[in-house]
């Protein structure tokens, strides 16, 4: 037989089979084919499966063992091929989930997906049994977005926990789990979450269209598909959300959202993502309203902060000294006394200086990392002041910069950029530069959209309806209705 | 691309539209806190500056008290013009001046009979001058004036500052700013008042130190000086424009002192013409508290009512004694010609016969202290 036409079918010859598949896999060293006879019988049949990705203990004792002992309580001794196929799928095997496949491709297929096919002789069908069991990690509190109050379970790297999460939060048939496969050579399983009645029917549609247009040949994370989704192409600013906590993905499905989630990987994609969802966290709804009212106010300051407030120090102390009251102006001029750089090197400087200590410690093994934070501390922040190297209101000004990051971690990449544009542009003009970059990134904020939807919006073009959750977090009784933004047409 | 190329080309332009392109390190410029100016005996300007020492007040813990330590120093530069005195700064210092948080500008008492309109015509044009420094007349000689060693501030020209504006506690002073006083110079009347202020050891015995003391008022008519009020006369001029805050009025009676304090006072006053005369009404409503008694009688309502007279009676005796000052000067120190004019839209004939002023007092006395005797 030609190897061509073996792949397309599965056949009847037992030899044949296993031929077929030492032919696919050649020589997998992790691949396991299990011969054995049916019951008392002498039908032959044999298993095949992926080590590592089956569950060992649940074929042994609900595949294997009621096919070579229990069967015999059932069996007629002299019963064909085909009937003792039929006796195994119906009464046999202890699985949940059992398929019935003739196509060799896609037996392949779900065998490097973890299912153990069943190959009996004479028959030209093969049944494949779920058991897929591998190793992973369980669900664990996130890292990326820690709460006080709130749900601690976080999305782990397994699809199907992943959907079990949102599912077991939304008890409802209207929440739509589909799954697309994308990555021509790694077959990523990739899941469209959305709610029906909520999400509008075009925006899923969109979603789905934009998934499918994907080529790429492999996915590793949410963040491949992120940068085939979104709109704003070259855009500093993130069009698409993401959260590694089930509470956050199915309150943007509430709100009619749509969420992407990836096998391999804890991170969901939410679309549409709007400016103002970089300045809610969970923990805001969660918590009484007046207090993170306040927080979420804060947030918008530290955007400023994170962007202008070092440019603004070059701006004031090298062109619009009038601006400061007298006895501020005395203190920095006493303390850039003798300092050998102008405003801009110093600024640059310290922000570079904190953004390598940033990704040092990161990276770094916990225990390594310590010592990050005392060379930064120490030596930048106190040595380097009374060296005269840098002048102590710049180490002040650069550090709260740098904590105001961290109040917005949605956005901080972008505006850590932003922050970088202004510092330049304000050494070259002072306070007109920094509202030169201000200007440009407004028009480019309101110029973009993601799926469909104004980026800036509520604000720009203004929602009345959805302000009540963008400065401040109303009251939940004021806030039961739903934002109408996302199926506002503009 | 050919796209992206115009796109920059537009991002470039605002950049060049900007006016000002004055980028100056703060370690480049000398930060000026008070000015002295004065004519010396050839006829040239003479500007003493007191410029700031950033160094020296990088470390707390040092004191103001001895010279070396002090966070200004002084210096003085000469030239044909108050501009060409101030560009020859830069002749024997080594960075350019900055004008911005100059408070203090000080003129000689001698240059000011004389007549400033000229002088401070460049202070309010140029552009890196701000207008809002405190305007003071000295008689001392400027260098020294300004090289004072103070004991508390180790910026002499910020303890300066805070001394002249102190006037909100005591009533007898009245800080002017430079837009303020070309503001009131402007007007129909034509006067304006400006600290007189001169140094003073602390203590008798004490040395090297010295503080700031405002000694009178300095009236300016026409933009040269031509008297002076006294602290009450300076009263009586605050309670004419309503410009009185607060201060103490010690009332002397057969039964002993009594010190009253102002909490909260309104003035208004109004304008009358008949028969070629012009009639002025200030009506003063006062509210204070009595502060301290030196007296064994009890207070009675009679008591209160003979205090109450006393007081009225001292306060018109203020405002009765600053007009008396302004026809005798001939100015119109109490702008009175100002308030006649937007009544009448005619200037007012200054002169003692042809204007009358009444004055009503109204004064309360809110609370007694805490003490029942």
């Amino acid at each position: 037989m030609k190897k061509g036409s073996a792949s397309n079918s599965i056949t009847s010859s037992y030899e044949q089979n296993i031929q077929n598949i030492r032919d696919e896999f050649g020589n997998f060293s992790d691949l396991i084919i299990r011969e054995f006879k049916i019951g008392s019988s002498n039908i032959r049949a044999f298993l095949v499966m992926i080590d590592g990705l089956v569950d060992k203990v649940v074929i042994n004792e609900h595949i294997l063992k009621p096919l070579m002992r229990d069967i015999s309580i059932y069996k007629k001794d002299q019963s064909t091929c085909e009937e003792t196929y039929m006796l195994i799928k119906e009464n046999i095997l202890y699985s949940h989930c059992i398929t019935e496949e003739r196509d060799w491709a896609k037996t392949v297929h779900c065998i490097l997906c973890g299912d153990v096919a069943l190959f009996i002789d004479g028959i030209d069908r093969c049944l494949l049994i779920s058991v897929r069991g591998w190793e992973s990690r369980g669900i664990e509190e996130p890292n990326t977005e820690v709460v006080v109050r709130g749900p601690r379970e976080g999305f782990t790297e397994n699809l199907r926990t992943n959907t079990a999460l949102i599912r077991r939060k939304i008890r409802d048939p209207k929440l739509k789990i589909e799954s697309i496969k994308i990555g021509k050579i790694s077959k990523t399983d990739v899941a469209i979450c959305y709610i029906e009645s909520i999400a509008k029917k075009e925006l899923v549609d969109d979603v789905k269209r934009r998934l499918e247009q994907i080529d790429m040949e492999y996915i590793l994370e949410s963040g491949y598909i992120e940068s085939f989704i979104e709109d704003g192409k070259y855009s500093i600013f993130p069009t698409v959300g993401n959260s590694e906590k089930p509470d956050v993905v199915v309150g943007k499905l509430m709100e009619g959202r749509v969420a992407i989630l990836v096998d391999g990987t804890p991170f969901a994609l939410t679309v549409p993502y709007l400016f103002v969802e970089a300045f809610q966290t969970s923990e805001d709804y969660y918590s009484r309203p007046y207090y993170y009212s306040i927080v979420r106010l804060l947030r918008y300051f530290s955007f400023f902060v994170a962007t202008t407030l070092p440019a603004l120090y070059i701006a004031v102390t090298t062109f619009h000294q009038e601006l400061l009251p007298t006895s501020l102006l005395i203190s920095i001029a006493s303390a850039q006394a003798g300092i050998p750089f102008p405003s801009f090197a110093e600024t640059l400087t310290m922000l570079v200086i904190y953004e390598i200590l940033k990704e040092a410690g990161v990276r770094l093994p916990r225990p390594v990392g310590q010592a990050i934070s005392i060379v930064g501390a120490l030596v930048i922040g106190e040595a380097a002041v009374s060296a005269g190297l840098i002048g102590a209101p710049m180490v002040v000004t650069v550090a709260f910069t740098a904590i105001s990051t961290f109040m917005i971690p949605a956005i901080s990449d972008a505006a850590t950029i932003v922050r970088f544009a202004c510092v330049v542009m304000s050494s070259i003009c002072g306070l007109y530069g920094i509202m030169l970059v201000w200007i440009l990134m407004l028009i480019h904020l309101c110029s973009l959209k993601s799926f469909g939807v104004n980026y800036l919006a509520p604000i720009a073009p203004m929602v009345v309806h959805d302000l009540k959750d963008v400065f401040v977090r109303l009251p939940w009784r004021i806030l039961k209705k739903r934002p109408i933004v996302l199926n506002k047409n503009f | 691309m050919k796209k992206f190329v115009i796109f920059l080309f537009i991002l470039l332009i605002p950049v060049f539209l900007t006016g000002c392109w004055n980028r100056r390190e703060l370690n480049d410029i000398l930060i000026i806190q008070a000015v002295g100016i004065d004519k010396n005996r050839s006829g040239e300007f003479k500007l003493t500056y007191q410029v700031l020492k950033p160094k020296v007040l990088k470390s707390p813990l040092n004191l103001p008290s001895s010279p070396q330590q002090k966070g200004v120093w002084c210096f003085s530069s000469t030239g044909k013009s108050i501009f060409d005195a101030i560009r020859n700064a830069t002749l024997s210092s080594d960075k350019k001046l900055f004008w911005a948080h100059n408070k203090i500008i000080v003129i000689n008492e001698k240059m000011a009979k004389q007549g400033i309109k000229d002088v401070l015509d460049m202070l309010l044009r140029d552009h890196e001058m701000r207008s809002d420094a405190y305007l003071i007349v000295t008689s001392q000689d400027i260098e020294k004036f300004l090289d004072t060693t103070s004991p508390i501030e180790s910026i002499p020209a910020k303890e300066l500052e805070n001394v002249i504006k102190n006037y909100f506690a005591n009533a007898k002073t009245f800080p002017v700013r430079l837009y303020e006083f070309q503001k009131m110079s402007n007007t129909k009347s034509k006067t304006a008042v400006v600290p007189f202020v001169t140094t003073k050891s602390p203590l008798k015995q004490s040395s090297q130190t010295q503080m700031f003391y405002v000694e009178k008022m300095a009236i300016f008519n026409n933009y040269k000086l031509a008297g002076y009020l006294t602290h009450q006369q300076m009263r009586g001029l605050l309670w004419a424009t309503g410009k009185i805050k607060s201060g103490i009025y010690p009332i002397k009676l057969r039964e002993g002192l009594f010190s009253l304090e102002l909490i909260q006072n309104s003035s208004t006053i109004d304008v009358n013409r008949k028969d070629g005369k012009a009639f002025f009404t200030l009506r003063i409503i006062t509210e204070t508290n009595l502060g301290e008694k030196h007296s064994n009688s009890l207070i009675s309502s009679s008591l209160i009512e003979k205090i109450k007279k006393e007081l009225s009676k001292s306060i018109k005796n203020d405002i009765q004694n600053t007009l008396k000052k302004s026809f005798e000067l001939n100015c119109d120190i109490l702008h009175l010609g100002d308030i006649y004019y937007s009544s009448y839209k005619k200037p007012l004939k200054f002169d003692k016969n042809s204007i009358s002023v009444s004055i009503v007092v109204k004064p309360f006395i809110r609370r007694f202290g805490m003490m029942k005797e």
